[in-house]
């Protein structure tokens, strides 16, 4: 390591490898020295790296943030579109519903209209039949008064009267066989209605029929299409929160990285540790080995790198 | 509510990856720069103490040594993040009832892990 190789021949110029026992005062105000160095240096590669550190922390949270942000927002309006209660499949829910109604309603519709029809075209064919009937008895009331007049005339003058009413009579059945014809004319022509009343009615429950089986596939149609779109938001969902958290496990990984440079200070600070003791046991004039210990040698302190991110839970 | 965890550091660098990633976790978390600090802000509210060991005034150890004195917060699970892995400071923490030890450089995940498992 850096440190290491440049301290090492530092301690070995600076206190020139002082025996066993031989006192040297130059030896730990080298050390000390050396020390202020080591902090210095520290301080000032503390100071270079810190506020960036930082600002990349900041960085990161605000990527994680923001990102985390829109997720949400995109989620909610997904979630909106695609879920079972969201406006859009609410309104095809309720336009199928109507339509369906509408269909339903027209169709009983339509069937009472018809039965109508049959119902008047029955009532045509019984007036016809009851016109023939009244026809029927005003000819033989026309009869009756014309063999009631022959009578009155044979009778004489004491049966004038009965002659009046004969004539009255036969001019009533005349009435009545006009208007019979006027009532037999009027059911004819509502008998020949009914037939192309009934073509119509035939039509219109056809076309209805036409624009139920239509609608429904138009809304079969809709609903295949909206199943579609939710399908495609559900994996757009999908995708996003991979996405995410793609993000957070990137910010995690460049945790990790920036996390070094509060190490390596932390390292570094252990070198001085280690300086420190060195120059106390010069000061005390007791120094048998200036030799870096083992752990300082190996990382630094006592860091072995090998636990580095080691989790012991008790 | 979001569960809260003290992060005592003296890294302002450390204290914020913590608080970073504990975040994104959905903690809530308070900040100490030493272990004196630390025992101030630890109250009621906090789930959990996630401590450095080296630190100036009150190091991690000693604030959990304050902790187990003082006998308020002992139920509170202490966790030491360090740089340090010596078994006989390790030992040292154990006896004053620390739950667990994180090794820097930390893994943000492992670290949200044994927080989950630990966080009251």
């Amino acid at each position: 390591m850096w440190w290491r190789r440049r301290n090492a021949l530092s301690v070995a110029d600076q206190i020139g490898r002082p025996d066993r026992g031989d006192r040297d005062d130059r030896a730990p105000t080298a050390i000390a020295a050396l020390r202020r160095r080591v902090v210095e240096r520290l301080q000032w590669v503390n100071d270079l790296t810190r506020g960036e550190v930082i600002a990349a922390g900041h960085s990161l949270g605000e990527i994680v943030e923001g990102a985390s942000k829109h997720i949400a927002v995109l989620r909610d309006v997904l979630g909106r579109v695609a879920g079972d209660d969201n406006p859009l499949s609410r309104s095809i829910a309720e336009q199928v519903r109507l339509v369906r109604d509408h269909v339903s309603d027209m169709g009983e519709r339509i069937a009472a209209h018809d039965a109508y029809a049959q119902k008047a075209s029955a009532r045509a064919s019984s007036t016809l039949a009851a016109a023939e009937e009244i026809s029927t008895l005003a000819r033989h009331a026309k009869m009756l008064a014309i063999n009631a007049r022959i009578e009155a005339a044979r009778a004489g003058e004491g049966f004038r009267a009965f002659s009046v009413i004969a004539h009255e009579m036969a001019k009533l059945s005349d009435a009545v066989a006009v208007a019979n014809v006027q009532v037999q004319r009027l059911a004819s022509e509502l008998g020949e209605l009914m037939p192309v009343m009934a073509e119509q009615t035939a039509d219109l429950r056809a076309r209805a029929e036409q624009f139920a089986g239509a609608a429904t596939d138009q809304m079969k149609e809709l609903e295949r299409h909206v199943d579609s779109m939710r399908s495609d938001v559900t994996a757009t969902a999908a995708a996003s929160d991979e996405t995410l958290a793609k993000v957070i496990a990137g910010s995690h990984a460049a945790l990790s990285h920036l996390q070094f440079q509060d190490v390596a200070a932390q390292r570094v600070l252990h070198v001085d540790n280690w300086l420190h003791d060195v120059e106390i046991e010069l000061r005390d004039g007791d120094a048998t080995d200036v030799t870096p210990p083992v752990h300082v040698e190996e990382g630094g302190g006592h860091v072995d790198d090998s636990l580095a991110g080691v989790v012991q839970l008790f | 509510m979001a569960k809260k965890v003290l992060v005592v550091d003296d890294s302002p660098t450390v204290r914020q990856q913590v608080t970073l990633a504990l975040r994104q976790a959905g903690y809530d978390t308070v900040e100490a720069c030493d272990g004196l600090e630390g025992t101030k802000k630890l109250d009621a509210t906090v789930g959990m103490v996630i401590c450095d060991v080296n630190m100036p005034r009150m190091n991690g150890i000693e604030m959990l040594e304050a902790i187990k004195r003082e006998g308020k917060h002992t139920g509170v699970p202490v966790v030491m993040l360090t740089t340090e892995g010596h078994p006989a400071l390790i030992e040292r923490a154990k006896k004053a009832g620390v739950k667990g030890w994180i090794v820097k450089p930390f893994k943000a995940d492992q670290l949200v892990a044994a927080v989950a498992k630990l966080v009251r």
